[in-house]
């Protein structure tokens, strides 16, 4: 068994820091030499992205939490939870691709220029949207919350019902 | 004598669907009548005129019945009553957990379809399945015999005019990752979204993500895979939806690279076709995928999302590796294509059918053409 700082190898997979990876190519075993290449650059890139990395939404109100769901009821209930959080949009600076080079630079400086001229009227229609939304997610909510109340009152009566019919057997069975 | 095949659902882009049609155009080249029957409520509008409702399915005893197992249904229990001899080809089922929460009614009929899948087995007089892997699967559950006849391949389906306004529009600068499939839980493509993620944000910006598969069997696992995108800030990552067969070809001409982050299949078809498209294949080491890929192309396991970013990355870029890896997918398909599936079928179907039909399939049995004709096609 070979054994290094962060890599080791154990009967032909590679380990790092205790977490198993395998790669072929073209049938091939390159895990030692493809994967470890990976992982090292892997890192550096988690170290190195700071503002080019995909943005962290909490556990809890990220799209995978709908992964937790029990049930499709347990879903909706997630869903509409999750829909609230997600119902508006932001006019807000972004990130703008540009190319290597005074023609990538130059072209960047143009799309921003635009985006800047445009923003105010982006303001406006987003303004506009999100209200729709945000008025689409409370009828949602309403018609759950509804449906709820319904559902809670037929459940309290089926109860009920049950109850009484229990009653009535049990008196027709003593008699 | 006819050989029929019996089917829990029919529709267009179906693994399932496109073995049956190809084991159709075999049995009809042989002469025997040969029909596919299946519930019409699980038909898809467009091949409707290529299979008769379940309802009108009879079979004498000297009859053979097909039957593709891969969920429980109606047609399962037609085939079981069925007084035919009867053979089952076994596509595997997919594990109920991945679909719980998205949804139950499906997640039950995946239980229920693995809850019979032994009893099933050991009422039948021969299994198939499409791949060592679900034969091992059966083996386990105790199924003796059971005979592996490989998911059949037919290339003419991609060699056509590719769709033109699908090619215009991804026909640009950006380099595009291919995901085909449908859109269900146990083809992780929250992971392939994920990874995306890190190679658009911090690797490429010019560069994107095609989702190409039917949206409407799982659609709340869609719904969640859509809100990710939008989380991660993704307006790169296309859901194209189901794809006619030019539309197809046209995904896989644009593509650089075809990613399969799936943890379940029972073979997994899309890799063979990226592979006859020259398209540089990566898929994740489960189930039936190395079997599919039969040594070709890239496989992994155990990778994060960065990992998988990188490794997108070095398919993209590494001119040696894309060689490599197109030359082991040529060869690949070169095994594929000179593979003798007539025969195959003749060998399987030997002890049923007569001894003339093995000789060459030159005699066409009369009985049955009339089914035959009427259905149609080809």
């Amino acid at each position: 068994m070979l054994t290094f700082t962060f890599f080791g190898i154990v009967c032909g997979e590679l380990y790092f820091c205790g977490h198993y990876m395998k790669i072929t190519v073209a049938g091939q075993d390159c895990t030692e030499e493809l994967g470890g290449e990976i992982r090292r650059k892997a890192a550096s890139l988690k170290k190195l992205a700071g503002r080019a990395a995909p943005p962290e939404i909490s556990v809890e109100i990220g799209a995978l939490a709908l992964q937790k769901a029990s049930s499709d009821a347990d879903y909706l209930d997630h869903f509409v939870r999750l829909l609230r959080y997600r119902d508006a949009f932001d006019t807000y600076d972004f990130d703008i691709p540009r190319k290597p080079g005074p023609f990538g630079a130059m072209m960047a400086g143009i799309k921003s220029f635009f985006w800047k001229l445009l923003r105010y009227q982006h303001d406006r229609i987003a303004f506009r949207q999100n209200l729709i939304n945000g008025l689409f997610t409370s009828a949602v909510e309403f018609e759950m919350a509804e449906r709820k109340k319904t559902d809670d009152e037929l459940d309290r009566r089926l109860a009920k019902a049950e109850a009484l019919l229990k009653k009535l057997v049990d008196e027709r069975a003593a008699k | 004598m006819n050989v029929h095949q019996i089917l829990a659902g029919f529709a267009d882009g179906d693994a399932i669907s496109h073995e049956a049609l190809q084991l159709r155009r075999i049995l009809r080249k042989w002469g025997y009548g040969t029909d596919i029957y299946c519930d019409p409520a699980t038909v898809s509008p467009s091949l409707r005129d290529e299979c008769r409702p379940l309802a009108d399915y009879s079979a004498a005893a000297d009859d053979i019945c097909l039957h593709h197992y891969g969920i429980n249904s109606p047609s399962t229990d037609c085939f079981l009553s069925s007084a035919a001899k009867k053979i089952i080809i076994y596509h595997n089922i997919t594990p109920a957990e991945y679909f719980d929460g998205f949804d139950d009614a499906l997640a039950a009929r995946l239980r229920a379809g693995r809850s019979r899948l032994r009893d099933v087995c050991r009422c039948v007089d021969a299994v198939w399945t499409v791949s060592r892997f679900n034969a091992s699967e059966l083996r386990a559950l105790g199924v003796a015999n059971v005979q592996v006849f490989p998911l059949l391949f037919s290339h003419q389906t991609l060699d056509i005019v590719p769709e033109p306004l699908i090619i215009a529009k991804f026909s640009d600068v950006l380099k595009n990752i291919l995901f085909v499939g449908r859109i269900v839980p146990n083809k992780r493509i929250e992971d392939l979204i994920r990874a995306f993620a890190w190679f658009n944000k911090a690797i490429n910006p010019y560069s994107r993500l095609l989702i190409v598969g039917s949206n409407r069997s799982a659609p709340r696992y869609y719904a969640m895979l859509r809100m990710l995108a939008g989380d991660l800030d993704l307006p790169n990552v296309c859901f194209e939806g189901f794809a006619s067969p030019a539309g197809l070809a046209a995904y896989y001409r644009v593509a650089d690279v075809y990613v399969c982050p799936s943890v379940h299949e029972g073979y997994c078809l899309p890799l063979v076709e990226a592979m006859h498209s020259d398209v540089p294949v990566i898929a994740r080491e489960a189930g039936g995928i190395p079997e599919a890929m039969d040594g070709a192309g890239v496989m992994y396991a155990g990778l994060d999302e960065v990992e998988l970013a990188e490794l997108i990355n070095r398919a993209l870029s590494d001119k040696d590796l894309i060689g490599k890896i197109i030359a082991s997918q040529r060869e690949r398909m070169k095994k594929m294509k000179a593979r003798q599936t007539e025969e195959e079928l003749k060998t399987l179907l030997a002890a049923w059918l007569p001894s003339s039909a093995i000789a060459g399939c030159q005699t066409p049995p009369k009985r049955g053409a009339q089914a035959s004709a009427k259905a149609g096609n080809d």
